[in-house]
């Protein structure tokens, strides 16, 4: 996943060095990535959207590749900048974790996401100078968070409607004996395919127009991705065979075969 | 312009078939069934036909269209998606089918193609339609059998007033072909939005990938859409005129570089834009030369 210790963004951390989010290991090997409905369109094309079910919450996220350990993604996407989604493009910046539900917008608590950079690129930036004014790159990224909270919220409250009116079913990804391993991203949701040829969307619609009919409509669409996803997983392990990185709970988890 | 014959005027009894990819520019359109239009559209530009007594939407084929090519320098498929009706070429249905494969069936008139004849045997040893025949029939048919909801889908959208002809180049050598202008179609209203999807999502699945699969179609022939507005640079901006912005427009506030609004933000087709900052699926061979169609 992309964080591993929020912390908020206050006190002795504020003294830390920030760097092109690209220079974080996560942001360029995660490969389930939350993302704004408003985000569909320039991903719809290129990586599978679906939705991760947490409980009771369904998240709208790209899967950028069946791999965890940073491989397999389509070429070129991890060190494009520009192609970055938001949650990248803000980090190590976040919202507090749970942040973006309906109900629980509250734009000033940022978090920071305590990591590594193992790639800088440059020496970096303070968060904020001595006199606390924040620097460019800071501000920058929590006007991105800022911009962004109304959408991650109204995302979630389509995810939600679409929950509600039992319209998600489950999408395994999951693949056996690709050159040895079997692959899973789990707990992955997509819309109902029999809701299609029925009016079962159309409440959807009603309450939150262009936007939700978009995203359900480009949706669908990527995931004609799956398939170059899965090839580009084979290509990658027929290369090198997989790191020890270990099978984990998160999604991604790879498992070598047994024979 | 290709022409069709029946198939049972067809001097011989079995024909080299040729391979469709021979003749991409001279077929131009092929249609699309409900169960292939979204996967099409990430290899091709859809365009819709309303020439005919029914809307009916399609893949386009031809060099002057598609701004990627089907084939490669060697002649070989590029491994785009091949849609029913281009794996059926020469072979289409001349009306509603009956259930009889020899009279439902025409073909396409074209000269042999020495190189690589693909023969199937239209009747076997007893005198029926041949296993091959019969599997092309079954594909057109169902084919045929989508058309009708995807032509009820497609209605909706020229009641909603979204369709834009294509800026073809040579508008009397073949019929307009229609795309869903996204601006238009932005502007649905949710009430309108729930009244298209009441009985079925198809049209907005129809209208959405119409627009997404603009990215593979020439920009010499992208329709010309009305308005200028472009996406609004920033919130303040966005808010006074009154437009809705998207998020891409605010991506740009993140170059290191500037804050300043750059070409890429203002670009109007920010669908096509999008798709086009990396590759996606097969990468873009080189063009082959076009063809003469015959």
């Amino acid at each position: 996943m992309l964080y591993e210790r929020p912390v908020p963004l206050k006190g002795d951390v504020l003294k830390q060095r920030i760097f092109s989010p690209l220079a974080y290991e996560n942001v360029r090997n995660a490969n389930v990535i939350a993302i704004t409905a408003q985000e569909a369109m320039r991903y719809a094309s290129h990586f599978p959207i679906a939705w991760h079910r947490h409980e009771n919450r369904f998240e709208l996220i790209i899967v950028r590749s069946l791999l965890a350990d940073g491989r397999g993604h389509p070429a070129a996407s991890q060190s494009a900048l520009p192609f970055l989604p938001a949650l990248c493009r803000a980090y190590p910046f976040m919202y507090e974790p749970g942040m973006y539900q309906p109900g629980r917008h509250e734009p000033s608590r940022h978090f920071i996401d305590v990591a590594v950079a193992d790639a800088p690129t440059d020496v970096g930036s303070p968060i904020c100078f001595p006199d606390g004014r924040p620097a460019k790159a800071t501000a920058q990224r929590i006007a991105l968070l800022d911009i962004a909270a109304p959408m991650f919220a109204e995302t979630a409250q389509i995810a939600g409607r679409l929950s509600e009116l039992a319209l998600f079913e489950a999408w395994p990804l999951h693949f056996e004996n690709i050159e040895g391993y079997t692959l899973d991203v789990a707990d992955l949701w997509i819309v109902k395919q029999d809701a299609i040829s029925t009016g079962a969307l159309a409440p959807v619609l009603r309450r939150h127009g262009i936007v939700a009919a978009d995203l359900i409509a480009l949706h669908r669409l990527s995931l004609f991705r799956t398939g170059i996803m899965l090839a580009n997983a084979r290509a990658a392990l027929r290369a090198a065979p997989a790191s020890s990185a270990p099978a984990s709970e998160a999604p991604g988890a790879m498992a070598e075969q047994q024979s | 312009m290709i022409t069709y014959v029946p198939l049972t005027q067809w001097p011989a009894p079995a024909l080299p078939l040729h391979p469709a990819v021979a003749h991409l520019d001279a077929i131009g359109f092929v249609p699309l069934g409900d169960s292939e239009f979204l996967l099409a559209a990430h290899y091709y530009p859809l365009a819709v036909r309303l020439d005919g007594p029914a809307p009916v939407i399609g893949a386009l084929t031809g060099r002057d269209m598609t701004v990627r090519s089907l084939i490669a320098a060697d002649g070989h498929w590029t491994g785009a998606y091949m849609p029913v009706a281009l794996r059926a070429f020469p072979l289409r249905l001349s009306g509603a089918p009956t259930g009889d494969c020899m009279r439902d069936l025409e073909i396409a008139r074209i000269p042999p193609d020495a190189v690589k004849p693909r023969g199937i045997k239209f009747k076997d040893e007893a005198g029926a339609p041949s296993k091959g025949l019969l599997a092309i029939y079954e594909g057109l048919k169902t084919l045929w059998q989508s058309q009708e909801r995807l032509a009820a889908a497609l209605d909706l959208l020229l009641v909603a007033d979204v369709l834009v002809p294509l800026a073809t180049t040579s508008p009397a050598k073949r019929p307009a072909f229609y795309v869903v202008d996204r601006q238009r179609f932005a502007k649905s209203s949710n009430h309108m939005l729930e009244a298209m999807t009441r009985y079925a999502f198809t049209s907005i699945d129809l209208a959405t990938a119409l627009t997404f699969s603009q990215a593979q179609l020439r920009a010499d022939v992208r329709p010309h859409v009305t308005t200028a507005a472009t996406a609004a640079t920033n919130l303040s901006t966005a808010e006074a005129a009154g437009q809705p912005y998207g998020f891409d427009s605010i991506l740009p506030w993140l170059d290191t570089s500037e804050l300043f609004p750059t070409a890429w933000a203002n670009h109007p087709d920010a669908w096509a834009e999008a798709a086009s900052i990396l590759p996606a699926g097969p990468a873009v061979s080189v063009p082959a030369s076009p063809r003469r169609a015959d």
